[in-house]
């Protein structure tokens, strides 16, 4: 009764599989392989920091000499060889000054990846910074936020134009021996993208960083730092692709996020970073540290990522719940098929009064992946009457994958109410049978299925993205039944 | 339309339930199958659908004189097979009508017709809609999500009439209704009944049938069809049990 | 006397492993929320061989006459019992049960042949230790193809000063066997007690495991459960918690090795002022167990403003055929029903106990037996009401 797909459906969907594996031939600058302290001066020379930031990174090198690898994450890999990254590489020539002056070929490459950077074809709506391997190339409808008192720029940009705001809160949130990788950021870090949204303001546009790896044997370490002042508002997207490579590739990013008194931001995630291939060969490695930090009462910050890509993913966007009544929100889907295998999930930690959670994760194992949701409840004893809800549910689909739930709950305050749910379960045989009967192919049921068992997490996401997030999770669902 | 013989169905490693059963339905007609608990009405209706778990050991089953057994369960509908589950299947997060317009769309090309666009599609659900009293409201809630029994039943028949099926077979759907609810739905199939199109109703009252008039009244028992009538078998099964009808094939 | 050789052996290769390993640190996983620094500092002395035997031959005198045939002592076990000590409650990074039988001259094996159903609940009444003694205590429990046996075992809380009572029960339950075990960890205030409690389930066997998690200073029992052949069924039922300082940590693992097995979890802690409860909670599912089911429910009350919990549900599945869930809760007594009780007359005292006591219900009900469930009853109210 089942269908056997045959070889051309096979190669279509291999073939359908990555749509962003292209590679674009600019000239290259890079440093030469390998991490040192001279690396780390020799970044730190190119964009003209200031002493202070050189000195900052070099503390964090020292401390990340002296650490360790993690190794509690339920992900398995060959050892990464550290000195056999490029830390640093950019498109040859001045960096540009405006978007007209961005090299055609790479202005074509975002074009391709459906992020157009000229104002007039861009998106309605949504302003974009476009960082390609360890640069910024250029942001869009700077002149428009401007007026509102919006600042969106490079993180290098950032530097030299508001060091002030970045040296009060680089690595206030995020900081710089906070773990491995994000030492590691901390040390390399050489661009990204700087959010500061003035008191009382409302951002009048979405805005979004399009990250792009190119460079072979390259990694990517960018830093993001969003600060929403008093009563304002921001939402913020992030897009992430790479080529198809047989080499691993590293990504290593952090991101900090400060929301003061009555601010809310919403930060958004596509992640698809090259996965591999069929066999596992091949794929980013993404070890990323995100967190944010309700400084202010009645501030919020919410999360929501739709993981599909990278070979592995170890990232755990998480609050800070400082202010009282402040909200930290997590909403996540992560699919892993192929050989993908990720360890995500989200940190709540609940300080002020009457601070409130949500956590709803959904995890989609498919083929050989692995998917391992790990989550962390803290309630200290001063959080009166928090309120924490988490769900987790996992579908599987197919006799090799797995499915992995580690909450961890800690609750020091008797006037806390924390709720965790969770389930796992193959995909029903009785919605399939419904489905099919009713006309739809048994892919187009289980992408249907999934949809509909993602629906809560999706409709967190701006319109623009949904639509991207959907026809994302479709893609990365076919070939994996029949 | 659609011809049965000998049917030999048992679960997946376990016991035989149909044991050589004949069934003959021609184009436009209304056969109805009654009989007890476990006499093996769901696993016919089934197995004539394409579900997985049952393994067929003899027989065959044409349809329009294709070989129905070999074809998966959407090539069925496509082909023009639908079933009416006796228990719906809610389905989180998909909105009935997005579900409805995928399903409907995807018979459509499977046939060689246009897919309809989001207009077109929803001014033909809203018309369908109306036939069995569903409200727009329910089209937008999620897949049988929440519904009540009967909204459910409804919407099976609200999905007979969008599909467009040529052999429909309803499996209790009459079971878990009020009167009202019956008699919606007894108007719904009613509607859809016409020279092209064959039902097979498959229940354990007559009370059903006394809205859908059948054309011929089968009893299946232990695997076969025992007895065969016209409408007013129906009723004799209804004043003198199942019993009488063993007793009378001892 | 000396120990038997078989014994001797076992204790030989405990003491290679303990050398190996050491006491858990909290830097590794297993003992995140529990330090057993307190037990190391407390510098504690074995309990010689003979006061061990003294005290195990007055445990079996205890047992009620028409089931202590079942029961012999280590001097008197078949080369095939022998055998099967150690044998499920693996040394692997476990070193309280490298040092039980580092520390051990003799114990108890409930012996129950094919199909003999034991009617009386076999009832183990450990002593209380001395002040200042680390106590190995051990326990097989075997149950032939299927045989049905209840056991309960006791550690009450009389005496004084700081003690380790450091308890290995193994279980086995062979096919179709049936086998009803209760542990009830009721020590005194000073006292230390680390158990583990190792259960094998075979084809269509059934074990349903009791713990009373109720005394103290520090305490910790591990549950670790195997589902070897298909059908085996296992359910873990567990109270702890009570008030003041208390250390409370459950720690269950439950392997799910074979297709078509169940497994339920319902732990319930109750906890006040300075009483802290850990609950730790695994369900593995191997890549062919299919036809897996498994429950998992942690349900934590806390009583007032100086307790604590730290919980971890996980599950760890490697096949698709599964119907895995778990659940975990914290919060105080529901405002609301507390409201509702007083508005019907009762004072404040009474609608929390009867709350708390609700609460527990659904555990102390199911306990096999009258004594156990007055015992639980008796721990909960005290630490409800702080007497």
């Amino acid at each position: 009764m089942e269908k056997t797909p045959d070889n051309a459906f096979v190669e279509s969907v291999v073939r359908k599989g990555y749509e962003h594996g292209f590679v674009t031939n600019v000239e290259s600058d890079a440093f030469p392989q390998g991490i040192s302290e001279d690396i780390v001066r020799a970044i730190s020379a190119r964009k003209a920091e200031p002493e202070w930031l050189l000195d900052w990174r070099l503390k964090a090198f020292r401390t990340w000499q002296k650490m360790a690898e993690p190794a509690w994450a339920k992900v398995g890999y060959p050892t990464i060889d550290y000195d056999a990254i490029y830390y640093y590489a950019a498109p040859k020539g001045p960096a540009p000054k405006s978007l007209d002056e961005v090299d055609p070929e790479l202005l074509a490459t975002f074009e391709k990846l459906g992020v157009p950077l000229h104002e007039r074809a861009a998106l309605a709506g949504v302003a974009v910074d476009a960082v390609f391997d360890s640069v910024s190339v250029g942001t869009t409808f700077k002149d428009r936020l401007a007026e509102a008192g919006v600042i969106f720029c490079s993180f290098s940009e950032a530097v030299h134009n508001h060091p002030d705001l970045v040296r009060k809160y680089l690595g206030s949130v995020v900081p710089r021996g906070d773990n491995y990788f994000a030492a590691l950021n901390s040390a390399v870090f050489s661009d990204g993208s700087f959010v500061f949204i003035p008191e009382g303001t409302r951002c009048p546009m979405e805005l979004s960083t399009y990250f792009r790896i190119n460079a072979k044997n390259s990694g990517q370490f960018e830093r993001t730092l969003i600060i929403a002042e008093r009563g304002s508002h921001v939402s913020y997207l992030e897009g992430c692709t790479a080529p198809q490579r047989d080499e691993n590739q590293l990504h290593a990013a952090v991101v900090e996020l400060v929301a003061h008194e009555d601010a809310e931001i919403k930060y958004s995630t596509v992640q698809n970073w090259y996965p591999g291939d069929e066999h596992g060969k091949g794929g980013i490695y993404n070890f990323v540290t995100k967190r944010g930090k309700c400084a202010g009462a009645r501030s919020k910050i919410s999360w929501t990522q739709v993981e599909t890509g990278s070979s592995i993913t170890w990232k755990y966007p998480s609050c800070v719940l400082i202010g009282d009544d402040s909200v930290g929100e997590f909403y996540s889907i992560a699919l892993t098929r192929n050989y993908q295998q990720a360890d995500t999930g989200t940190k709540m930690v609940h300080i002020g009064k009457r601070t409130r959670s949500t956590i709803i994760s959904k995890g989609i194992s498919a083929g050989h992946g692995q998917n391992t949701y790990r989550g962390l409840v803290e309630i200290h004893a001063g959080a009166d009457g928090a309120r924490n809800y988490s769900e987790c549910d996992s579908l599987l689909i197919g006799s090799q994958c797995g499915a992995h739930t580690f909450p961890y709950i800690t609750c020091g305050n008797d006037s806390a109410q924390i709720e965790h749910e969770a389930t796992t379960s193959k995909i029903s045989e009785d919605q399939l049978f419904y489905c099919r009967q009713r006309g739809l192919s048994e892919e187009d049921a289980v992408s249907l299925i999934v949809t509909g068992f993602c629906k809560e997490v999706l409709r967190e996401l701006p319109m623009e993205f949904a639509v991207e997030a959907n026809k994302l999770l479709a893609v990365s669902l076919e070939g994996t039944v029949g | 339309m659609i011809e049965i013989k000998n049917l030999h169905v048992r679960t997946e490693g376990g016991a035989e339930i149909l044991k050589g059963l004949d069934l003959h339905i021609p184009a436009g007609q209304v056969h109805a199958i009654m009989g007890p608990n476990g006499s093996g009405k769901s696993t016919l209706s089934y197995v004539l659908a394409g579900r997985d778990g049952y393994e067929v050991t003899a027989g065959s089953v044409l349809f329009k004189g294709q070989d129905l057994l070999a074809m998966a369960p959407e090539e069925r509908a496509h082909a023009g097979i639908f079933l009416g589950l006796q228990y719906p299947v809610e389905i989180p997060g998909v909105s009935n009508a997005y579900f409805l317009r995928t399903a409907v769309n995807a018979v459509r090309v499977a046939r060689g017709q246009p897919a309809l666009d989001a207009v077109a599609f929803m001014a033909e659900m809203r018309r369908a809609a109306k036939v069995v009293e569903l409200s727009t409201e329910m089209l937008k809630r999620d897949v049988n999500v929440g519904f009540s029994g009967g909204e459910k039943k409804r919407n099976e028949i609200l999905q007979l009439g969008l599909l467009d099926p040529e052999f429909a077979i309803l499996d209790e759907t009459d079971s878990g209704l009020d009167i009202d609810a019956l008699s919606v739905v007894a108007r719904g199939i009613n509607a859809h009944r016409g020279p092209g199109r064959s039902f097979l109703v498959i229940t354990h009252y007559q009370r059903l049938l006394d809205h859908v008039r059948p054309d011929v009244v089968h009893v299946l028992q232990g695997g076969r069809i025992v007895k065969t009538g016209g409408p007013e078998l129906a009723l004799e099964l209804e004043a003198r049990g199942y019993g009488w009808v063993t007793e009378q094939g001892a | 006397m000396s120990d038997q050789p078989w014994l001797a052996a076992l204790r030989a290769r405990a003491a290679e492993r303990f050398a190996a390993d050491g006491w858990p640190d909290r830097r590794t996983e297993h003992w995140k929320y529990t330090s057993v620094a307190p037990i190391e500092r407390a510098r504690l002395a074995p309990v010689e061989a003979a006061a061990q035997r003294a005290e195990v031959q007055a445990v079996r005198a205890a047992i009620a006459p028409e089931a202590a045939d079942f029961v012999r002592d280590f001097s008197d076990l078949s080369p095939a019992l022998q055998a099967e000590v150690g044998r499920v409650a693996a040394l692997d990074g476990h070193a309280f049960a490298a040092r039980n039988l580092l520390d051990l001259h003799d114990g108890l094996v409930i012996h129950v042949p094919r199909g003999v159903r034991v009617a009386a609940p076999i009832v183990l009444a450990w002593g209380t230790p001395a002040s200042g003694a680390a106590r190995p205590v051990r326990v097989l429990v075997l149950a032939e193809a299927q045989a049905e046996v209840t056991v309960i075992e006791r550690f009450d809380g009389d005496g004084e000063g700081a003690a380790l009572t450091n308890a290995v029960t193994e279980i086995i339950a062979r096919d179709g066997a049936q086998v009803r075990y209760a542990k009830a960890q009721l020590e005194r205030d000073g006292a230390f007690h680390v158990g583990r409690v190792a259960i094998e389930a075979g084809r269509d066997a059934r074990v349903e495991a009791h713990l009373l998690n109720l005394g103290g200073a520090l305490a910790r029992t591990e549950l670790d459960v195997a589902l070897v052949a298909p059908g085996a069924d296992v359910a873990l039922k567990g109270l702890f918690g009570g008030r003041g300082a208390r250390h409370q940590d459950q720690h269950v693992t439950v392997r799910h090795q074979s297709p078509r097995a169940t497994s339920d979890q319902d732990f319930r802690g109750v906890l006040a002022a300075g009483a802290r409860g850990v609950f730790t909670g695994l369900v593995h599912v191997a890549a062919g167990a299919h036809h897996t089911r498994a429950t998992q429910q942690n349900r934590n009350l806390l009583l007032d403003a100086g307790a604590h919990v730290d919980t971890r549900p996980q599950l760890e599945i490697h096949n698709d055929d599964v119907q895995c869930s778990h659940g975990a809760t914290t919060g105080r007594l529901d405002a609301t029903a507390l409201f509702y009780l007083r508005s019907r007359g009762l004072d404040l005292a009474t609608a929390r106990q009867l709350l708390t006591l609700a609460f527990a219900a659904e555990l102390t009900e199911a306990l096999p037996d009258e004594g156990l469930r007055a015992l639980a009853l008796d721990r909960l109210r005290d630490a409800i009401s702080g007497g």
